[in-house]
């Protein structure tokens, strides 16, 4: 069995693929001039409506969907409910709302990671795409490495050594096992003492690029005399009405 | 008879000098030659430092007055930073600027000790320790590998997003320039030039595929906010000696790194921001140095007639010649391919984003964002967004006609 699942999707999406300068709904760059709502999360379902392109900011979000051929919406406009497909159409949770939510969801994750608890963490992690690891703040939805729950449980004392991504300087592989990854990139310093946690903050602009439509929770660690700024960000995606835990992204000081 | 008292030992009055590196202070100079001169000038005392970097120098004999008291560490250098610096084998660990102090004794003590160059040390007095933190012009540092071959052909620009310290401790073992250039303007070298020092990491310019090997990194330190004179002084100065050590550099090639920094893929936008919007490039274009403008007024035909045919119009991601969508929208009357000109035009700049095909995704997205990251940077446009409205466009045009 292999040890490293990647999860393919159809597409992806970046920060130009968002016309998003606030929150709440609106259409990509990709998306047509009429987006069709679906009956249901596949591309393949009747069509229960068309709605002009500048008119998803009128849409509420109601849930979400993954899948291996991409990630849908569920929206409710003024006389319909159903599915839009998330190339066409990102839709952000506002940041009280995203705290709300998740506080206490993130706090457990960040208790896990802080006692390299796997068995708790594998809980939280999403059942169709699995934890991404991104051992720097611009995510790679090409190379970052992506675990799923079982996979995680015997991590720590797994000798099998992964490229996890390039070094920011030299360009070599980044190749580690996996507990060695992770006293480097994502539990290196105690970000449970973080002077500040923001959920859904306009500042993870790079993480919103993979991301459109999570809520992100960033722990932060200030500059000291020879130690850089350091962000710990969680990824969470809702799936069929519950969110889980599909990112890491260790966003420190890069050359 | 009382017994006659024992006479007193004479009183040493000495004075400690602990020497530092002013950039790392954990580094002490052990080794450097402390001499105190008098006016005439004569050495009146001095002493080596040891492992601690402390030197001990007897006042006793000395009668109050300006003295000069200079230091010299085991290797030192008081020319400008640059090619000629540390390009010898072996090469030591350290080499320091030279430090000539006035020092003011009083009493057998010293009262004040001020560098004759301020940018060369920091000094501080307190009793009988006199501590001096001396500028390092050449620090080895571990990070960087050989250039397999190559050409040095680039110099890429950086800043370092930090403060100083954390950037210091960085570039000594994990990775890091050729050159720094700290917020005074003073310079220091970390690797030897006909090295690869680990600055660049996945990169892509003009069709090569990774940069350090042919590229000489300069990191200026900035974290936030505008970039002191001092830097841009320091920095045109260094790449005046840059490129003139060194022929192969082609001028058009001194860019950023924000220019240059990919993912494996190949897409830019991994070092958005580096050296970032407050970065005058204007100030070395004045100099022929880096990518250059043409002057002249814009062709408002330029992309197959998108912009006459839409006005105020801008290409972008999702837009594509084979379904005639451009702009957002289906434009069925514009027949020719903007999309494939405008890829044309980007890579022959330089920028990585694939091969052309006329379908603005993902890549040419961000070599857009990159392109108007460097070119509106210090004033000179709005925030970058990856789209192509006729600014851009002239801008673009512009600058491929500049290109020899």
């Amino acid at each position: 069995m292999r040890s490293l699942v990647i999860v393919v999707l159809s597409f992806t999406l970046s920060s130009g693929a968002m016309a998003h300068d606030r929150s709440g709904c609106s259409a990509t760059d990709y998306a047509p001039e009429s987006i069709k709502v679906l009956s249901e999360p596949s591309a393949k379902a009747n069509s229960l409506q068309s709605i002009p392109r500048e008119r998803t900011a009128s849409l509420v979000r109601v849930d979400a969907f993954a899948s291996r051929s991409g990630d849908w919406l569920k929206v409710r406009g003024d006389q319909y409910e159903g599915w839009v497909s998330a190339r066409d159409v990102v839709c952000r949770v506002l940041p009280q709302e995203a705290q709300d939510t998740i506080a206490k969801q993130a706090a457990e994750v960040l208790q896990a990671l802080k006692t390299a608890n796997m068995p708790e963490l594998r809980r939280s992690v999403h059942p169709v795409k699995g934890l991404r690891f991104s051992p720097y703040g611009t995510v790679d939805s090409k190379t970052d490495v992506v675990l799923t729950a079982s996979q995680l449980s015997g991590a720590l004392q797994d000798p099998t050594k992964r490229v996890w991504g390039a070094d920011d300087g030299s360009g070599a592989p980044i190749r580690l096992t996996f507990v060695r990854y992770y006293h480097k990139f994502v539990y290196d310093r105690d970000f449970a003492q973080a002077s500040q946690v923001r959920y859904n903050s306009e500042d993870e602009g790079r993480a919103w690029e993979q991301y459109p439509n999570a809520i992100l929770v960033d722990y932060r660690l200030p500059e000291t005399a020879n130690l850089p700024q350091e962000h710990l960000r969680l990824v969470f995606e809702q799936h069929q009405g519950k969110w889980y835990l599909s990112g890491i992204i260790h966003d420190g000081w890069t050359i | 008879m009382p017994p006659a008292k024992k006479a007193a030992p004479p009183v040493q009055l000495k004075v400690k000098l602990k020497l530092r590196n002013r950039l790392h202070k954990v580094d002490n100079i052990g080794g450097a030659l402390v001499q105190l001169l008098d006016s005439t000038p004569t050495v009146v005392a001095s002493d080596h430092s040891d492992g601690h970097g402390v030197a001990t120098l007897n006042l006793t004999p000395l009668a109050d007055g300006d003295y000069s008291c200079a230091i010299t560490a085991p290797n030192t250098d008081s020319n400008s930073v640059g090619p000629d610096l540390a390009n010898g084998a072996p090469v030591p660990d350290r080499i320091y600027r030279p430090v000539s102090l006035t020092v003011k004794i009083t009493g057998h003590t010293i009262k004040t000790a001020v560098p004759d160059d301020p940018l060369a040390a920091n000094v501080a007095v307190s009793g009988a320790l006199v501590v001096v933190d001396i500028q390092p012009v050449w620090m080895k540092s571990a990070a960087n590998s050989g250039r397999a071959g190559a050409t040095i052909s680039m110099i890429i620009v950086h800043h370092t997003g930090c403060g100083l310290g954390p950037a210091v401790a960085t570039f000594i073992a994990e990775k890091g320039p050729h050159y720094m250039i700290d917020t005074d303007g003073q310079i220091v070298k970390w690797v030897q030039d006909f090295q690869a020092s680990w600055h660049a990491g996945f990169s892509r310019w003009a069709g090569v595929n990774g940069i350090n090997p042919v590229s000489i990194g300069i990191e200026i330190v900035n974290d936030t906010g505008p970039y002191p004179e001092a830097q841009y002084a320091a920095l045109l100065g260094l790449l005046d000696r840059l490129t003139s050590a060194f022929s192969s550099i082609d001028s058009w090639n001194i860019i950023g790194h924000n220019d240059i920094g990919t993912k494996p893929d190949g897409t830019l936008g991994r070092k958005s921001g580096d050296p970032g919007m407050q970065f005058h490039w204007d100030r070395l274009e004045a100099r022929r140095l880096g990518m250059l403008m043409t002057a002249g007024p814009p062709n408002p035909s330029i992309y197959a007639g998108f912009f006459d045919a839409v006005a105020n119009g801008s290409l972008r991601l999702g837009d594509n010649d084979s379904h005639h969508r451009f702009g957002g929208a289906t434009h069925q009357t514009i027949t020719g391919t903007p999309i494939l000109e405008l890829q044309q035009d980007l890579a022959n700049i330089g920028y990585s984003l694939g091969t052309p095909d006329g379908d603005f995704g993902d890549k040419s997205h961000h070599a857009v964002l990159q392109f108007q990251e460097h070119f509106f940077a210090g004033g000179r446009g709005p925030t970058p967004n990856g789209r192509v409205d006729f600014q851009t466009a002239a801008l673009i045009k512009s600058v491929l006609g500049a290109k020899p």
